[in-house]
Parts: C-alpha cells; structure tokens; sequence
C-alpha cells in the first residue's frame, strides 16, 4: 500500500519528493539573506495546521485518489496496517512537497530553535492524524471531525509559549492517532457519485459563464468555508503583521484571499472543460471575459467582507484600504483570468497538486510588493 | 478535407499515426473503424487542434491550406469526445446556448426539440450535466452536435454509454446527417459503420490499411481486414 501510494504521491523512488525537498532548501537558503522578522509559536502553529490540515483533507478527497483507490480497498488487506501506510504514505507527501517549502521560508525569515522546530514537526503532525480522523469520522460522526478542527484552532489561538506548549501538542497528537487508529479503512473511501440531482427550473441566456461560476462555487460548499476561513486567516494575519515587523497594512491580507485556489483553477481543475475551450471557437471572449467578470465579484466580495472584519477585530483600513479593494480585485480577476487561459495547469496528479502549483503565489506576491508600496508611503 | 502523410506521437520515438492519408468528401459518412490503440482517438484528437505532436505534408481544406487549431476551421466543426465531463455545471438547455454562441448561431428550437424527443432526453434538459449518467451525458453532447449543422462533426466512440434505442435514433442521425455536411466517426462496433457509412476507413498500425465504399462495406470484408471472426472488433 504504501509503495503503491508514494509511486504515485512522491514519485518513483520518492524522486518527486526529494526534488520538491530541494527545491524548498534552495528557496529558503536564497532568501535568508533579506532579513529577518519576529513569528510568534502560535502563527506557527495556526500556519502549519490550518496548511497541512487543509492538504491531508485535499489529498484524501481527491478523486483521482478516489479512483487509485476504489479497487485497492474492495481487496482483502490487513486493515490497521493498510491504514496506516495510508497515513503515513500521505503525510509524507504532504510534508515532502508542500510544507516543506513553508518550513525553508520560516527558516529563512525567523529564528530556528530545537523547541520551535519541535512546534512546527508536532503542528505538522497533528494536521495529518487529526485530518484523517475527522476525514475519517467525517460522514458517520461529523461532530468527531468538528472537535478535531474545533482543537485545532483552540491550540493556535490558546497555546501557551514554550516547553508547555509543545507538551499540549504531543498529547493532542496521541490523542489523534488513538482515535485514527480505530476508524475502519472503508471510512476513507471517496464516494464518486451522488445521488443528489440538481434541476434547474429555469434557465436563461444571460449570464452564462457567471452563473457556471457561481454554481461551481455553490454545489462545492467546502470551497465556501475555504473561503472563509481563507478571510479569516487573513484578517488574523494582518492583524499580527505590525507585531511581526512587516508594514502592508490590511493589503496583506487582500493579496493573502488571492491565493484562493478552487476559483483561480476552475479550468485547470477539470480536464475536461480544458480540453472543449480549446475545441470551441472564441473561448476567450466567451468563457475567459465573463470568467474574469465573475472573478472580480468574488474577490470584491470577500474583499469587503475582509475589511469588514478587520476592521471590527480592531484593525484601521483607512481610506487607502478601501480604495486598494476594488483595485486589487480587478487585478486579481484579470490575472487569474489571464494564467486560467494561457498557462492551464495539465501536469497534475491529485487536486492538492493543482491547487499549490506554484503559479498560484505569482499573483498573491505581485499583490503583497504592491501593498507594502502602497502602505508603507 | 484531404490530409497527407499526417504523423502523430505522444513520444518522438513511437508514433501513433505514421503517414496517414484522410480524405473527407463534402456531405458524406465516414466511418473509422480500428482495432484498441489504433490510434483512432489520437487522430480525431489532431483534426480538432488538441493534439501538439504532429506533423504533416499537406492539409486543405475547401481547397484552401489550413490549420487544425485556426479559427476558421474550429468554427465549421463540432467534435463529441469519448469520454467528456466538461461543462458540468450548466444543465443541457445552457450547455445548447453557451456552444451556440461560441459558433455565432441561434439554434433552430424545433429542431432541438424534436432531437431531445428522439433521443428520450425531455426530462433531463434541466438536469446539470455532471448529475447525469454516462449515456445521458453523452446524449447531450450529442444533440447538441446534431442540432448545430455544421460542415464537419466529427464523433469519437458515439455509440458508447448509449442505450438500444438511442443507438438506433444515433445511427439514423448519423446517416441522414448528409443533408447538412459531413460526419467523421470513430467506432470499435461493426454494425455502426455498416449501417451508416458511405466510406470506411480501417485504422490499422498508424495507417489508414483498408478503404471500403458502397457495395464494399460488409461484415465480412471489415472482419477480414481486422482479421477477427467476432461481431465486435
């Protein structure tokens, strides 16, 4: 199972893997040398659960894993042993590929000390038992998956500082993978089909490609709560910037909601539909344009619903902020737009790998060198 | 349509297609039937501009040079893929609007319907595309094909997923497409080319190896060519 699964997740002889490792090590060596500011242990810990948890749910429901999967457990098998080389063969992947890359950047721009490292080694950790018990729990006992998310954000925000800290993350890792440890193995099967039928009783001309986008976005409900959580991270992030030493102001959380992945890869995420633009006449003026539009929208949306919040947490917009939102906004549709149509992303494996493709912190870094511009003046 | 010595490869080193000649007469059927891996796909894939690996002698097409991915020619044709979850989140009725929009035309609704009826699909009109079942889908696809009239549609494994009567509505569509252009299907079903086919073209090692018309179509000649006993090839 676990050779099976890290061929396919890392590559062979775990080569993906060990690229994606270097990669981040000579990301972070480059840029260690631009300075250095002050992360308190609990943006630490809410970065590393909030981005690894998020993955191990990405990389489990994925359904190209779906597919892999689907014949793999109809199999006789040793079930707690399969479950967790499971565990263990998405946990690598996870933390090989992706946060790797968030580990070389706190290196490069913070202090690295052994109980800061054992932070962010146990945040990680927790992120992937706790991801797969409330994945796990998620369809027969979904208030188990919300206690997991619920002790999650409880440890970011309340973690006490030092060896106290990392105690309390110890134990809740236990405590995550005792519970993991009794989930049968079908639990993690990807349901395909559904019975669900969505009619639609009335349906217009207009708008077309909107309304495709807004559907997308309402028939996912888990790419609504990203995105809220998204607006929440941010606010909290920007809230903490002038702790940390940076000066972005609210911007930096505006560049941060630009990062959000399942509307920015909406055509590369469906093989599909990129293939039939490309079959079909005038794809730009009559999917990318009205996409475009409808991305503005969403970004103007949560935008406000951004600085609504940080502002009510206590934060000072100012007239700056909200002039930048609909500036930002327009410059975010367009982009996301613009790579959607010129550079689709086709090499993928699992959706996680689409939606933390590098060209997706293209536009959140142009975003962040404008607003420290902006706001530093 | 007339194409020379078109050579496609997915790796530089083993070509897919080695040299194939394709000659499409204006309002006719054709047929092409191959063997797995024949690279029937792979050819209807270059024909509407997908496929990046490829290259060719000559390609015309009304007399004229052109090129597989140019406008002009996308907006004379129509292709239904084989396996498609495209556009899941519109229902048909949006799917039939979005598609005719994007060739410049208005569809006849008389005729939408009567295609809808035909194929059983009135109840899933409103259904969105990615809720239907694999046939249904493939209905929509269809219809949608059907009711555009183009120059050229081309159709990859059509019959797949489909149930007896639509089959049979399909093939019907399929031969009396004449009226408006031609069809292009690939197909791994003996009967489908049999009955429909003005042209068969049998797909074999990256070739075009046989060529049957009129009176030439039968089972038995296809069957030999392919060298199988089976209805199925």
């Amino acid at each position: 199972m676990f050779k099976l699964l890290s061929r396919k997740l890392l590559g062979e002889k775990c080569k993906s893997g060990l690229k994606s490792l270097f990669i981040s090590a000579v990301i972070g060596y480059s840029m260690s040398s631009i300075g250095s500011i002050k992360i308190s242990g609990r943006v630490l810990v809410l970065t590393v659960i909030f981005f690894t948890g998020t993955l191990v749910i990405q990389t489990l429901s994925s359904k190209e894993n779906a597919r892999l999967l689907r014949g793999l457990f109809a199999m006789p098998c040793n079930e707690k042993r399969t479950l967790w080389e499971y565990a263990a063969a998405v946990g690598a992947y996870v933390i090989m590929t992706k946060l790797s890359l968030v580990a070389a950047l706190f290196a490069a721009f913070s202090k690295v000390t052994p109980l800061r490292v054992g932070l962010f080694l146990l945040g990680a950790l927790y992120a992937v038992f706790g991801g797969m018990a409330a994945f796990g729990h998620f369809r027969k006992r979904p208030y188990i998956s919300a206690l997991f998310v619920a002790a999650g954000i409880a440890m970011a925000f309340l973690l006490p500082e030092g060896a106290a800290g990392a105690l309390i993350l110890a134990a809740a890792d236990l405590a995550a993978a005792a519970v993991m440890n009794f989930i049968p193995l079908d639990n993690f099967r990807v349901r395909e089909t559904s019975a669900k039928r969505t009619v639609v009783h009335k349906s217009g001309s207009g708008m077309l490609i909107p309304r495709y986008v807004l559907r997308y976005l309402t028939e996912n409900k888990n790419y609504i709560v990203s995105s809220v959580i998204t607006v929440a991270f941010s606010v909290f992030l920007a809230l903490n910037s002038q702790k940390m030493g940076l000066f972005m102001g609210c911007g930096m959380g505006m560049a941060l909601i630009s990062v959000n992945s399942p509307m920015a890869v909406i055509v590369s995420s469906n093989r599909g539909l990129d293939r039939k633009l490309n079959a079909l006449p005038s794809k730009t003026r009559r999917f990318f344009l009205p996409y475009g539009a409808a991305l503005f929208c969403f970004y103007l949306i949560s935008f406000a619903v951004y600085l609504a919040a940080f502002c009510i947490a206590g934060g000072h917009a100012g007239i700056r902020g909200f002039i930048t939102a609909p500036v930002f906004a327009a410059e975010s549709a367009a982009f996301v737009a613009m790579l959607e149509n010129r550079f689709t992303i086709r090499n993928w494996k699992t959706e996680p790998d689409l939606w933390h493709n590098p060209r997706k912190y293209i536009l959140p870094v142009l975003l962040m060198l404008e607003a420290a511009a902006i706001f530093s003046i | 349509m007339d194409i020379r010595s078109l050579k496609a490869w997915y790796t530089p080193e083993k070509h897919v297609l080695k040299g194939l000649d394709l000659t499409l007469d204006e309002h006719s059927v054709v047929g092409l039937i191959g063997l797995n891996g024949a690279g029937k796909t792979t050819l209807m894939n270059v024909l509407c501009g997908l496929h990046d690996g490829f290259e060719c002698a000559s390609q015309q097409y009304g007399g004229k040079a052109f090129t597989f991915d140019g406008n002009d020619f996308k907006g004379d044709r129509y292709i239904v893929f084989s396996e498609d979850e495209s556009f899941g989140y519109f229902c048909f009725d949006e799917y039939l609007t979005y598609v005719f929009d994007c060739y410049g035309k208005k569809p006849d609704k008389a005729y939408v319907d009567t295609l809808v009826e035909r194929f059983g699909f009135g109840e899933y009109r409103g259904v969105l595309i990615k809720d239907l079942s694999l046939g249904n889908r493939r209905k929509a696809y269809l219809i949608t094909g059907f009711a555009l009239k183009l120059p050229l549609l081309l159709l990859d494994e059509p019959v797949n997923g489909l149930d007896f009567n639509s089959t049979e509505t399909l093939y019907s569509l399929i031969a009396g497409y004449k009226e408006f252009g031609t069809v292009l299907f690939s197909s791994h079903i003996l009967e489908s080319v049999t009955l429909t086919s003005d042209k068969v073209l049998v797909l074999e090692n990256g070739v075009i190896a046989k060529t049957y018309t009129g009176s030439g179509i039968t089972p038995e000649n296809i069957r030999a060519s392919l060298g199988t006993e089976e209805g199925n090839v």
